[in-house]
């Protein structure tokens, strides 16, 4: 199982709707990363990357969640 | 005649009152028609000491790497080995040095760090660039002492050509030599880092 088939069968299981998934790659071409936002990854971090931006961009992650919670609740469509 | 260059000059007590010192750091560059003595410090950074022996004159200069980078604030800086040669030379020439005659000496290069990354070994860059230079240039290397992990401190006489060259253990000195590479080496380029949800 690949990366991206990970991120879809994450996504198949509805407890994990709204998930934040970072796909940490060092893939950068638009063709593979449309890929991956048709699997359900939330972003995209291409390699390398500093600790620090992981940290902000895991953050940024977790506050798209949250907005998703508040909008939808628990059952999103 | 000396060219500008970021150094201090003082006389030598207890010598010759005609002796000076100018103390050359990074980015200097200094010749003189008078005899004195040039004193630099170096970790990986490479001194070239220009002499002729004919009229007597010389000059040194202290680079850091080959050439700047596209992003560099001063890539004409003569921080720079190829901006730096090119200083010297004028300088040495405005003494009264005759390209023709001219001989090098040549230090440092020194692996303070103990980097993994190939492209990252200042020192090796530094290396290759000046023999490579002086090569291209019809310079002929006198003598040199490069490579290796100690620092260097390097004393040139610019009234008769000789050099002294101490290799120093000092771990303070090493510890502010490597912390000064570290601030030569290219920054990492990050990858980029794209959002797909929106709400």
């Amino acid at each position: 199982m690949d990366g991206l088939s990970l991120v879809r069968a994450i996504r198949e299981l509805p407890v994990y709707r709204l998930l934040p998934i970072l796909v940490l790659t060092t893939e950068c071409s638009d063709s593979i990363m449309q890929r991956g936002r048709e699997a359900g990854a939330t972003g995209w971090m291409v390699k390398p990357f500093h600790p620090d931006q992981l940290r902000q961009t895991a953050g940024c992650a977790l506050d798209l969640r949250a907005r998703a919670l508040n909008k939808h609740g628990r059952n999103p469509p | 005649m000396s060219a500008p260059a970021p150094s201090s000059e003082r006389p030598r007590h207890g010598r010759s009152p005609v002796e000076k010192e100018v103390l050359l750091y990074l980015g200097g560059v200094h010749a003189s028609e008078e005899p004195l003595r040039i004193r630099t410090l170096l970790g990986s950074c490479i001194a070239v000491c220009l002499f002729d022996p004919v009229r007597g004159v010389g000059g040194m200069n202290h680079f850091m790497l080959p050439q700047g980078g596209a992003t560099d604030p001063e890539p004409d800086s003569a921080r720079f080995g190829v901006h730096a040669m090119d200083r010297l030379l004028t300088a040495v020439h405005k003494v009264g040095g005759d390209r023709r005659r001219l001989v090098a000496k040549v230090f440092g290069g020194a692996r303070v760090l103990d980097l993994p990354d190939q492209r990252l070994r200042v020192a090796e860059q530094n290396i290759a660039f000046i023999q490579s230079f002086l090569d291209a240039e019809h310079l002929p290397i006198a003598s040199q002492d490069l490579g290796g992990t100690q620092p260097r401190e390097v004393h040139f006489y610019t009234g008769t050509g000789q050099v002294f060259v101490r290799r120093t253990r000092s771990p303070r000195i090493r510890q502010q030599l490597a912390g000064d590479e570290q601030q030569v080496l290219p920054p990492p380029a990050y990858g980029k880092v794209v959002f797909f949800a929106t709400e």
